[in-house]
């Protein structure tokens, strides 16, 4: 597995965990776990529904030298 | 929190999103429009956004990771932040400006975690383009001697009381319109994001993580414009505040329509100038009102 992918894993993981805490705290700390759980799940989602890279040489992007 | 408020929540952010796109690609139309150019449709941002999240990614070599990835979630994290205490909350002013200084960690890291020359120089003038902050504290100063509070809800209802500050404090909102204006893409204070250095501090965040970014400034272009509504017009609400966002905007775009990019040192020189003249106008409020 990539490190894109492994990184998914993790914020998916912080993601649901936020969306539980939200619904067990209150007040300002579960707007704190809202604020946790939309980027992390946007990622984490993102991640496994963007297509693999067609790339052949891994994280060597243009205009670099490569 | 309880699910209605969670959906509230949910409704707000996807509002925030879908009106900052929207206003950005307005922007863009009518930039294109005053240089005699038929301009991409209003949606196009919202489409760029849509169309990066779906894009394959792959972490360059250079890249410092866990930097890298982090700096795209926090830069959301840091507006939804702005956003819930502003607009939901209508909190203390000064938290929310302690929030758009984080937007230059994020300017910063994103730049340095790349390994990417433009990216840093982008993460450099982030820097030094801090000179944009001095206006802003110097315009919740000046607030503050007025209103005698920072909470949001006390200014718009001071302003329901004694009419509009934009009247009372023309200066500060001058020096807070020329934030949004260097907020807004395309600017001539923009040398962060200059075509000088490709794309400054994006350049190498491309794919999903491009996408995020953008989500983020829409989001951020939304706050921005609504505290200006609401400090200086003192309309708080979403909705009536939607036409004054449209006008604003619209006012932006004719000014970055018009202005070429200014190169770094005589931007930082004109914003210090803008803080000088906002805090000359603070001094003459302490010393004689």
């Amino acid at each position: 597995m990539d490190i894109e992918k492994k990184v998914g894993i993790v914020c998916l993981i912080i993601g649901m965990l936020s969306f539980i805490l939200m619904f067990i705290t209150n007040g300002l700390i579960s707007y704190l776990f809202y604020i946790l759980f939309v980027p992390n799940i946007l990622y984490g989602v993102g991640i496994f529904i963007v297509p693999k890279t067609r790339r052949k040489k891994l994280g060597k992007i243009p205009f670099r030298g490569y | 929190m309880d699910f209605n408020e969670f959906f509230y929540l949910i409704n707000l952010t996807v509002y925030a999103f879908l009106i900052g796109s929207l206003l950005l690609g307005l922007h863009r139309k009518i930039m294109a429009k005053i240089q005699l150019r038929p301009g991409p449709p209003i949606i196009q941002y919202l489409l760029h956004t849509l169309k990066f999240y779906f894009k394959e990614i792959t972490f360059p070599i250079t890249a410092g990771n866990p930097l890298y990835i982090f700096m795209p979630i926090l830069q959301i994290i840091v507006w939804l932040s702005a956003l819930i205490l502003a607009v939901k909350l209508e909190s203390s002013l000064l938290i929310i400006i302690g929030l758009y200084v984080l937007q230059k960690i994020v300017e910063h890291g994103c730049g340095l975690s790349s390994g990417s020359p433009y990216g840093k120089l982008g993460g450099v003038r982030s820097v030094f383009s801090a000179a944009a902050e001095i206006p802003l504290f110097a315009v919740v100063s000046t607030v503050y001697i007025v209103t005698n509070s920072l909470i949001i809800s006390d200014i718009v209802s001071y302003q329901q009381i004694h009419g509009p500050l934009i009247l009372k404090l023309p200066i500060s909102a001058f020096a807070f319109f020329i934030l949004l204006v260097s907020k807004a893409p395309n600017s001539p204070f923009g040398i962060v994001k200059g075509k000088d250095i490709v794309s400054g501090y994006l350049t190498e965040h491309f794919g999903l993580l491009a996408g995020l970014i953008y989500i983020g400034d829409a989001i951020a272009y939304f706050v921005l414009l609504w505290l200006f509504i609401a400090i200086f017009l003192g309309i708080s609400n979403i909705f009536l505040a939607l036409p004054f966002m449209i006008l604003i905007t619209f006012i932006i775009s004719i000014i970055n329509g018009l202005t070429p990019l200014l190169a770094p040192h005589h931007s930082v020189m004109l914003q210090i100038t803008i803080a000088i003249v906002v805090l000359l106008d603070l001094l003459h409020r302490v010393i004689f009102l």
